[in-house]
């Protein structure tokens, strides 16, 4: 086992951090907000261009053909900017069309998506607790025409195709077809779209999928590991900029650094990372072993991250005091994006008891 | 996937290191108990003393033992790579391990560091075989987190120095030989400054160990009280004055022990462990015993995990650094906050059951003993301090005693 990157795998983060860091600070979470004009084009380009969002298709899909770990790194980069780009919806989706195990809908859907031309989006969640339904209350006719309202669609005001979970299972809609209405919503984070979709009778595609349970179970916990991800990414550097401004302030004629009530969370949050990077690197690690040890590592991920990083966030904006409170700083765009973050696949209730079912108690 | 080898299999020690894990496996596997067929106990009588004692000389004769050491000196020479797969094999063996974790974890390196040529060739070989026994002697009940701050005296007399006070929190001190010791030989400059090393020998009449009864019941440390203890040059260890930084680095070596030793949880508070207590309480479909399961789970894997990774980063040759005591760290909050919701999980079984009063079962003993690992080798604030500065780089805290001669500094009454 190792928990460590490789040599390709810290190219790819070194290469990620120098395009994030040139093309997309908060700067574009800001001007994305104010234009109210979809995501951040631009970077979304540049990570195309990079391969970075096709790091789960495989090469016969003119993907990079890499694994989890990789895509992990994808979207860690992305959080440390926060970037407004699908790069979640995509990544995840590539992992659910390979998941359904259909050949023909890989060998249609897979190449456009990496080249950017196609963005799938899940229409999976119906309700406030948890992202996959048990039972959903959408339905389809085994022609394949949709009803009902799917909520909390990521990116669904940008997709082509809408990959949608009914009650008896899985469909594919033209996003632009008849019968499909999509309507924004208001989201706490400006650097996530998100969309309720209204289905009246909307013509689809009958998605077969042998183990259907096993799919969503697999989708769920690759969701799970590349949130946690992105969390990670925003809290490392919510850490990081704290950490400098506590040595850039100074107050009482010191730097606030030196501070115990200023410096203990700042260790505890360090402590913090370091716990959790070992538990994602192990949950990205087992995905790509194929180990069947896989979904309880992926809910432990999101289990950990759950947990702490709109703390990470929160201690962000108080040690920052008045600063921490305005417009101009960032500390708000990581509050919005750890709190939201917190609970787009559950409540930390159901996941907390998805990872107890996992561990068998 | 990568076709890239990682730097530890691309390295040739690999081959070295695969090897010595051969060797060590197949030594355990044919004298060492798996640890869960002996009854381990923290209090060690004296007969536990001896034959562990015995143990560690069959695994010091077989090259396991004092493994970074220098040869000369009766090490064995070797990395901290090979260090750390021994330390990894061995946790799944009754290995013995409070016996020599002080004196081969921190007496036997600060000799070899900075010990004179007599005292190493004196001292170290029979330190490392186990045939003597080495205590650390720093804590004062006026000095704990402040060990600086020390009140026990030593004064210069004829051929050496004479030594007054009383220590604390001795681990085994009534087994052992020898003890380092640290004690004030200038109260007239500041605290650092007037700190002198000695070793001192633990059979002499003026020394007197008493066992310290904790909140467990039992007695694992000791007081020990220095009544005019005459103490050879020739045991003084390094320059006079400048103890302060031997006990530094000693302290140092301390905590490299306690934050790589192990990568699995087994204990009463571990989750498996725990799991089986809320099934026997009857507790495992309430919901809060469920989610603190979950957080148990989630903290153990976190803990296990970093043990892995900076285990791998040692092995890849990357330099831990300050960071190693963010292992030490989480493993103590870890601890703390496994106390707090033990009693989630446990209901009432944690603090009743059949049986005498003092039999506390092995979840009730791992909670009333548990203050132990937030205080050893420094409180969770010393090192939540130690993250901060060493790690992040913040400034440190000012200092009021700092340029103060020490019998000017306030203390407690």
């Amino acid at each position: 086992m190792t928990l460590l990157l490789n040599e390709d795998q810290r190219e790819l983060q070194r290469s990620l951090r120098a395009m994030f860091e040139k093309q997309s600070d908060s700067k574009r979470v800001r001007a994305v907000q104010e234009a109210a004009a979809g995501f951040d084009a631009e970077t979304w380009a540049a990570l195309v261009k990079l391969g970075a969002t096709t790091t789960l298709i495989p090469e016969e899909f003119d993907g990079l053909g890499l694994g989890l770990t990789e895509a992990s790194i994808v979207l860690e980069e992305a959080g440390r900017v926060i970037a407004p780009v699908p790069v979640y919806t995509t990544l995840l989706a590539s992992a659910a069309i390979r998941a359904t195990g259909d050949a023909a809908l890989q060998a249609e859907l897979l190449p456009r998506i990496a080249a950017g031309e196609t963005i799938v989006a899940l229409a999976f969640t119906e309700a406030a607790d948890a992202w996959i339904p048990v039972q959903p209350d959408v339905t389809s006719t085994a022609a394949g025409a949709v009803s009902g309202t799917k909520t909390f669609v990521r990116d669904g005001q940008f997709a082509d195709l809408l990959l949608v979970l009914t009650a008896s299972g899985l469909v594919l809609v033209d996003a632009n077809a008849e019968g499909v209405t999509r309507t924004p919503l208001g989201v706490l984070d400006a650097s996530l779209f998100a969309t309720r979709v209204d289905f009246a009778s909307a013509p689809g595609r009958v998605i077969a999928v042998d183990d259907l349970e096993g799919f969503l179970t697999e989708v769920d916990a690759t969701a799970s590991v590349l949130l946690a991800a992105h969390q990670y990414g925003a809290y490392t550097r919510a850490l990081e900029i704290t950490t400098q401004y506590a040595k850039d302030r100074f107050q009482f004629g010191r730097s606030i650094g030196s501070f115990q009530g200023v410096k203990f969370p700042l260790a505890n949050w360090a402590m913090e990372a370091e716990l959790a990077l070992g538990i994602l690197r192990q949950a990205t690690h087992l995905a790509d072993a194929g180990s069947d040890e896989f979904v309880r590592a992926a809910l432990t991920a999101q289990v950990k991250l759950q947990r702490i990083s709109a703390a990470g966030a929160a201690w962000m904006a108080r040690l920052h005091g008045g600063i921490g409170f305005t417009w101009e700083h960032d500390a708000h765009l990581f509050i919005k994006q750890a709190k939201t973050a917190q609970v787009l696949l559950g409540t930390p209730g159901n996941r907390s008891e998805r990872l107890a079912s996992a561990l068998g108690i | 996937m990568s076709e890239v080898p990682t730097l530890a299999e691309s390295d040739a020690t690999s081959a070295s290191l695969r090897e010595f894990e051969a060797r060590a496996r197949a030594f355990l596997e044919e004298h060492v108990p798996r640890r869960g067929d002996v009854v381990v106990t923290d209090t060690m009588g004296a007969d536990v003393v001896a034959a562990e004692q015995e143990l560690q000389k069959k695994i010091y004769d077989a090259g396991f033992a004092a493994i970074t050491q220098p040869k000369e000196h009766g090490g064995q020479g070797l990395g901290e790579a090979e260090s750390m797969i021994w330390g990894n094999l061995s946790a799944e063996y009754a290995v013995p391990r409070m016996l020599i974790a002080i004196s081969h974890g921190m007496c036997g390196p600060i000799i070899n560091l900075l010990g004179t040529p007599e005292q190493k060739a004196k001292y170290l070989p029979d330190l490392w075989r186990a045939d003597t026994l080495f205590a650390q002697i720093f804590s004062e009940p006026g000095a704990g987190s402040d060990v600086a701050g020390l009140q026990t005296r030593a004064e210069r007399v004829e051929g050496g120095w004479l030594m007054n006070g009383q220590k604390v929190w001795t681990s085994n001190a009534q087994y052992c030989d020898y003890g380092v010791i640290v004690a004030r030989t200038n109260p007239d400059v500041p605290k650092h400054q007037g700190i002198t090393m000695f070793i001192i020998d633990l059979r002499d009449p003026a020394v007197t160990i008493r066992p310290l009864r904790v909140a467990t019941g039992e007695r694992p440390f000791n007081e020990i009280f220095i009544d005019n203890l005459f103490i050879p040059d020739s045991d003084r260890i390094g320059e006079v004055d400048r103890g302060w930084d031997a006990a530094v680095a000693m302290l140092r070596f301390e905590r490299i022990s306690i934050g790589t030793s192990s990568t699995k949880s087994t204990g009463p508070q571990s989750f498996e462990k725990l799991a089986e207590v809320a099934e026997a309480a009857g507790l495992l479909q309430d919901p809060a015993a469920r989610a603190a399961l979950v957080e148990v789970y989630v903290m153990e894997q976190g803990t296990d995990l970093l043990a892995v990774r900076m285990r791998e980063e040692v092995e890849a040759g990357i330099e831990l650094g300050p960071r190693g005591s963010i292992a030490k760290l989480a493993g103590a909050s870890a601890n703390f906050r496994l106390n707090e919701i033990s009693s989630d999980i446990a209901g009432l079984s944690l603090v009743s059951w059949d049986g005498p009063g003092m039999a506390y079962p092995p979840l009730t003993k791992a909670f009333t003993g548990a203050p132990s690992s937030w205080t050893a080798g420094g409180t969770i604030e010393i090192q939540l301090g130690i993250v901060g500065e060493r790690v992040l780089g913040l400034e440190k805290d000012p200092s009021v005693d700092r340029g103060v001669p020490f019998r000017d500094i306030r203390r407690s009454a």
